[in-house]
């Protein structure tokens, strides 16, 4: 019944709030993790150390050269010879390398070629550097083909003709940009969700409330219903927040639909919320809920390519990833924040989501009926 | 709403179970018991721990499924109609589960809402509730500061804001204080002359004599069923000696080497001897206790207590009652 639920999900507020401890813990928590690991990776890196290869020696190779400096993520020295940048790469006094082809000009300005290539190499050990050199580079090249192309001698020319061939040594098949960001806030958001589902029916069972709620006309549902309502809806909150937070104060770019991303993102959440209602049905304190939740939470973390992009872990763990619905749902994020993406660029993955949610629910079901009370 | 008036419900007893059993494994919790009882009397629930009280009252509450056996609760079934025995009872736990960072009438609010009690008719529930458990100006305090006796009168509020027709209560006055214990049972009292049926577990003996009714389990087994009175007649074997003397720990024992009584225990510095014709072992006992220069200073027939019911009943092995 509708009342019964309500009048659960009004106590459930009541008693978030009075909670000195869980209530500044859920929503500071999230919210002070995220700006440290903005801040962090947002200052960390830049000024890498670059070997530029300029084989063309004109006015646009450096004038490239000049833009790649100007960015601050690339402090280039020039090298004389291909060993050389190999053995620099290979050795890490350089993290990055960019090589600039003989004809880089010619073609440039040459109005019947579709592009012109140069050649980025970075070391793809070290990731988070590696990902910056990347998406600034891709930045980069994207805006000084622009400039180019607006040149008089340019003028008429259909397409943008300068083309970044990249080359990523020790992880051949890196494709992400603005890494960490996106990923706290994917990330962070459905496992407060999970926590406080878990911890919500766990409380109720530790302090035997639980038993006296199942001899009322509470049914067992309603009682799911009315934890999850909580749960989610303080759990979408802080994520607006947050969101909020990182386009307007960290300008992580907002290429794609915002309604696309918070309809999905609804979506995701109740996904990860059948994660939690599963824990809650077998964790019998409120500690138990917490450090299921937290090791539940560990493992996604390493299998999902939130801290670690998924195609740098050995086969068989990449085929384990795909069983975690935060995998999927890191890359329909980022495809629609940093990429602009649509449905049609990733259904493959919001299909993987559903069909998980949909087993995650199977089994939380099944656990919940089994382990009710006995 | 309520339908006590419908005749086909009207000749129902509260509870009424028929070889209700429980097995844990290998272990049997509740074996075979039968329990009447009648609409609007209170009704005790008695045995050791461990004997099956909680077990045989999770079961009829529909906490947990019976192996076998069945029951009803004011006409309907245990297992397929859960949702009207629900509707239609109050439950006060051993630990009193009320909502610790919850204040008083927020408590009241939310035990209200889930059984769907609300407006007017709510208002005036939680004026009378609050009113009956001499909890009126304390509507704000949390739960978590009041002290046990408070507490114990608002889990009783919270259970019968619905009105319900039957209520069970699990040790409910386990911890209290005396005199919180005693006003806790004036309620009770209250609640039954208005029509309520009571089903409470106990093992406090002074409790149990204030039941109308009371049944004993021993190791899942039903031992005695029936009025105080009548329990103490059918159950008792033998007559009841109370020896007042000195040093009553040791005289104690000596009784028991004695070998001459059925049951020997201690009731503060008293000791209660049962045997048949007890009061022809006066000079045995003198004697015995002077040996030992136990001074004994008075020694009479008494009228059993139910406590000597109750220690007669579980000390007998199982089968023999």
């Amino acid at each position: 019944m509708f009342y019964r639920t309500w009048n659960l999900i009004k106590k459930e507020f009541t008693q978030l709030f009075r909670d000195r401890l869980l209530a500044p813990l859920v929503i500071l928590g999230p919210l002070s993790e995220l700006l440290m690991i903005a801040w962090s990776s947002s200052q960390g890196i830049d000024h890498l150390p670059t070997a530029v290869l300029d084989l063309d020696n004109t006015n646009a190779s450096r004038g490239l050269i000049v833009a790649m400096e100007n960015t601050e993520t690339f402090d280039p020295y020039f090298v004389d010879n291909l060993d050389h940048v190999t053995g620099d790469i290979e050795s890490g006094r350089a993290l990055a390398a960019w090589v600039i082809p003989r004809g880089f000009e010619a073609r440039l300005l040459a109005a019947d070629q579709a592009s012109s290539p140069v050649q980025l190499v970075v070391d793809g050990s070290d990731v988070m550097s590696a990902q910056t050199a990347v998406a600034t580079a891709g930045g980069l090249v994207a805006s000084y083909g622009q400039s180019v192309a607006f040149q008089p001698v340019m003028a008429g020319a259909a397409q943008v003709p300068l083309d970044m061939s990249l080359r990523v040594w020790f992880n051949e098949e890196m494709k992400e940009s603005n890494y960490m960001i996106p990923s706290e806030l994917g990330f962070i958001a459905a496992a407060i969700v999970a926590m406080l589902a878990s911890m919500a029916i766990a409380k109720e069972r530790e302090l035997g409330t639980l038993e006296q709620l199942m001899v009322t006309p509470l049914r067992s549902l309603e009682l799911v219903i009315g934890k999850s309502v909580m749960a989610v809806s303080l759990g979408y909150v802080l994520y607006l927040l947050m969101l909020a937070l990182v386009v307007f104060v960290f300008d992580v770019p907002m290429r794609g639909s915002l309604t696309l991303l918070m309809v999905l993102s609804f979506l995701y959440m109740l996904v990860e919320l059948g994660w939690g209602l599963m824990i809650s049905a077998v964790a019998k304190t409120q500690m138990q809920a917490l450090l299921i939740t937290i090791a539940v939470i560990m493992v996604t973390i390493i299998f999902s390519g939130y801290a670690f992009p998924v195609d740098t872990m050995p086969p068989f763990m990449q085929v384990i990833s795909n069983i975690f619905p935060l995998k999927h749902w890191l890359t329909v994020f980022r495809g629609i924040l940093l990429k602009g993406a649509g449905i049609q660029d990733f259904w493959q993955e919001l299909l993987a989501i559903l069909g998980l949610g949909i087993i995650i629910y199977t089994f939380t079901i099944i656990l919940l009926r089994r382990n009710k009370l006995e | 709403m309520r339908d006590n008036q419908n005749p086909a419900r009207a000749n129902n007893h509260a509870v009424e179970t028929i070889d209700l059993s429980k097995k844990f494994g290998d272990f049997t919790a509740v074996d075979e018991v039968n329990i009447t009882v009648h609409r609007g009397e209170i009704f005790g629930f008695l045995g050791p721990n461990g004997a099956g009280k909680t077990t045989t009252m999770r079961m009829l509450m529909g906490l947990l499924q019976p192996t076998s056996g069945s029951a009803t609760i004011l006409g309907f079934d245990i297992v397929t109609q859960k949702a009207e025995v629900h509707q239609r009872i109050g439950y006060v736990s051993q630990r009193f589960s009320l909502y610790n960072d919850l204040t008083v009438v927020e408590n009241l609010n939310f035990f209200g809402g889930t059984y769907g009690v609300r407006g007017q008719h709510m208002e005036e529930r939680r004026e009378e509730i609050l009113n009956m458990a001499g909890l009126a100006g304390r509507e704000e305090e949390l739960t978590k500061n009041l002290s046990g006796g408070w507490r114990q009168r608002l889990a009783l509020g919270c259970a019968i804001l619905h009105q319900p027709e039957l209520l069970f209560l699990d040790e409910p006055t386990a911890g209290v204080d005396p005199i919180s214990r005693r006003d806790f049972w004036d309620l009770l009292y209250s609640l039954s002359n208005q029509g309520h049926t009571i089903f409470v577990t106990t093992h406090y003996m002074d409790e149990a004599e204030h039941c109308n009714r009371m049944a004993f389990i021993q190791h899942g087994r039903l031992v005695a069923l029936g009025s105080p009175e009548q329990i103490k007649l059918e159950k008792m074997q033998g007559q009841v000696m109370e020896i007042d003397c000195a040093a009553p720990d040791r005289a104690m024992g000596i009784m028991r080497e004695s070998g001459l009584f059925l049951e020997v225990s201690l009731y503060g510095a008293l000791i209660h001897v049962v045997a048949e014709e007890v009061a022809s072992y006066k000079p045995q006992v003198k004697k015995l206790l002077n040996k030992e220069d136990i001074e004994v200073r008075s020694m009479q027939l008494i009228a059993p207590s139910l406590e000597d019911v109750f220690i007669a009943s579980v000390t007998q092995k199982p089968g023999v009652a």
